[in-house]
């Protein structure tokens, strides 16, 4: 603990890099990935086809691959050097969008259209159907997937250490280098992310729970 | 009224309707009879608008619904004034029956005043609470046509209603039926069960059976029908459904 106090400033410095790298990846997957769910679903020839190629593609290439090839290579052959903190907000972005719009797609593709139907010819407006019928039945199916892969996208972040940028696991390295007690350091972190994923992964579990059983037909 | 005339319907580019015209008047009963895959349900389906018809039209009280001037928009103006109870009931499975029940009549500011009577009537009034997948196909069923019958609509569609009903609840339905009837909604009413259809027909004068064979309308008439069937084939469906009753 003396030493995360000695250190807190360069910890706490770490933290919010990891916070704003979450938060960055976390707000443009899921409003970007919602959208191109939508379109994927709607549009599968200019768009679900291609989602799902690079989602297979980007399952079959490890993260920290990615962020690698996109720091390095890429950014080599384009001739460009962009600071390691926005490349790795681009590569988790990208990332998260493709699987929110996976989970998206998935969950529309395979929505019961006579749920809908029973609700239009019950006399309810197209508005009415989406709010109270397609909207909550559809919610139920991705909130607990879109959550759990929140969590993901929060431990990926570690993975922009590796390009240098300065977040929380960064620091700990510095820290640990100079100190060199791994122990309490990455003792402390590993007690970060059981705080922070574990309750997010619970609710993740809960909710899926829940929701199975009352969307069941049986 | 509601008339669908000279109706065909195809899927796959095989002809499932074929020419069929028929109607329901106000107040009575029309029972739909036929083997399965005659095109029963497709009917259903055609003549609410729900699948539109390759051809024919479908008129409601004499004003013609479709074809209309914009696709699709003699469809919004027929529900829920024509709905329809399918034979999977469709129940929205993250609401309560209370709520499933409810939801569309108050949505449409209809009174709902009288849903606990409905309810009991069915003897659904003490699961109102539940999940649609915490009780039975039977249980769920009737729900889907106290739903329906809260809507108020002038004309009612229902497909095989009793198909998950024991003898006891059969009879529950043939009286929630004949209030329905003699408030003046219009049924239109698939199914292979003689006895019930029977007794539908007798809650008024001007109720008719019609018979299905491969699309097309084989025989129509009143109640006479059932006991004195004119063509071969709705003799030997009236006959198999006797023996076997």
């Amino acid at each position: 603990m003396d030493i995360i106090l000695r250190y807190r400033e360069a910890f706490s410095a770490g933290l919010l890099v990891t916070v704003k790298l979450a938060s960055i990846a976390w707000a443009v997957g899921l409003l970007c990935g919602i959208l191109t769910g939508i379109l994927a679903s709607r549009y599968k020839l200019w768009c679900g086809y291609p989602l799902r190629a690079t989602s297979f593609t980007l399952a079959a290439v490890p993260p920290i691959v990615v962020l690698y090839w996109a720091h390095y290579p890429l950014q080599a052959a384009l001739e460009i050097v962009i600071s390691p903190f926005i490349t790795a907000s681009a590569v988790l972005s990208l990332i998260n969008v493709v699987v929110v719009a996976e989970i998206t797609r998935t969950a529309l593709d395979g929505f019961r259209t006579e749920y809908s139907v029973a609700a239009q010819v019950s006399g309810m407006t197209r508005l009415e159907t989406l709010r109270f019928i397609e909207l909550p039945l559809i919610g139920r199916q991705v909130a607990p997937s879109i959550l759990a892969s929140q969590v993901l996208i929060l431990q990926s972040t570690l993975f922009a250490s590796l390009i240098s940028v300065e977040e929380l696991f960064r620091v700990a390295q510095r820290v640990n280098s100079v100190v060199y007690k791994p122990i309490e350091i990455y003792s402390a972190i590993a007690v970060f992310f059981l705080i922070v994923c574990l309750p997010m992964y619970l609710l993740a579990y809960l909710l899926r729970r829940r929701f199975v059983r009352s969307l069941s037909e049986n | 009224m509601l008339l669908g005339e000279n109706l065909t319907q195809s899927h796959s580019g095989v002809q499932i309707i074929r020419d069929v015209t028929i109607s329901v008047d106000a107040g009575s009963v029309t029972i739909l009879a036929g083997k399965s895959g005659s095109g029963k349900s497709t009917l259903l389906r055609t003549l609410s608008l729900l699948d539109l018809p390759r051809s024919g039209s479908v008129r409601l009280d004499g004003k013609q619904v479709y074809p209309s001037s914009n696709a699709g928009d003699g469809a919004k103006t027929i529900w829920p004034d024509v709905t329809i109870v399918f034979q999977q009931f469709f129940l929205w499975p993250h609401l309560t029956l209370r709520r499933n029940i409810l939801l569309p009549a108050s949505l449409r500011g209809r009174p709902v005043e009288r849903a606990d009577n409905l309810c009991d009537e069915l003897g659904i009034l003490h699961l109102l609470d539940r999940y649609p997948n915490q009780v039975s196909v039977g249980e769920r069923q009737r729900a889907a046509l106290a739903r329906a019958i809260l809507i108020r609509p002038r004309f009612l569609l229902l497909d095989e209603i009793t198909s998950a009903q024991d003898v006891h609840h059969v009879a529950l339905l043939l009286k929630v039926l004949q209030v329905v009837v003699e408030n003046g909604t219009g049924l239109l009413v698939v199914s292979h069960h003689v006895g019930f259809a029977r007794r539908l027909l007798s809650l008024s004068q001007s109720s008719r059976v019609v018979f299905l064979e491969t699309g097309a309308v084989i025989e129509t008439g009143g109640v006479d029908c059932l006991e004195a069937p004119r063509s071969d084939g709705f003799r030997k469906y009236v006959e198999f459904s006797r023996n076997l009753a």
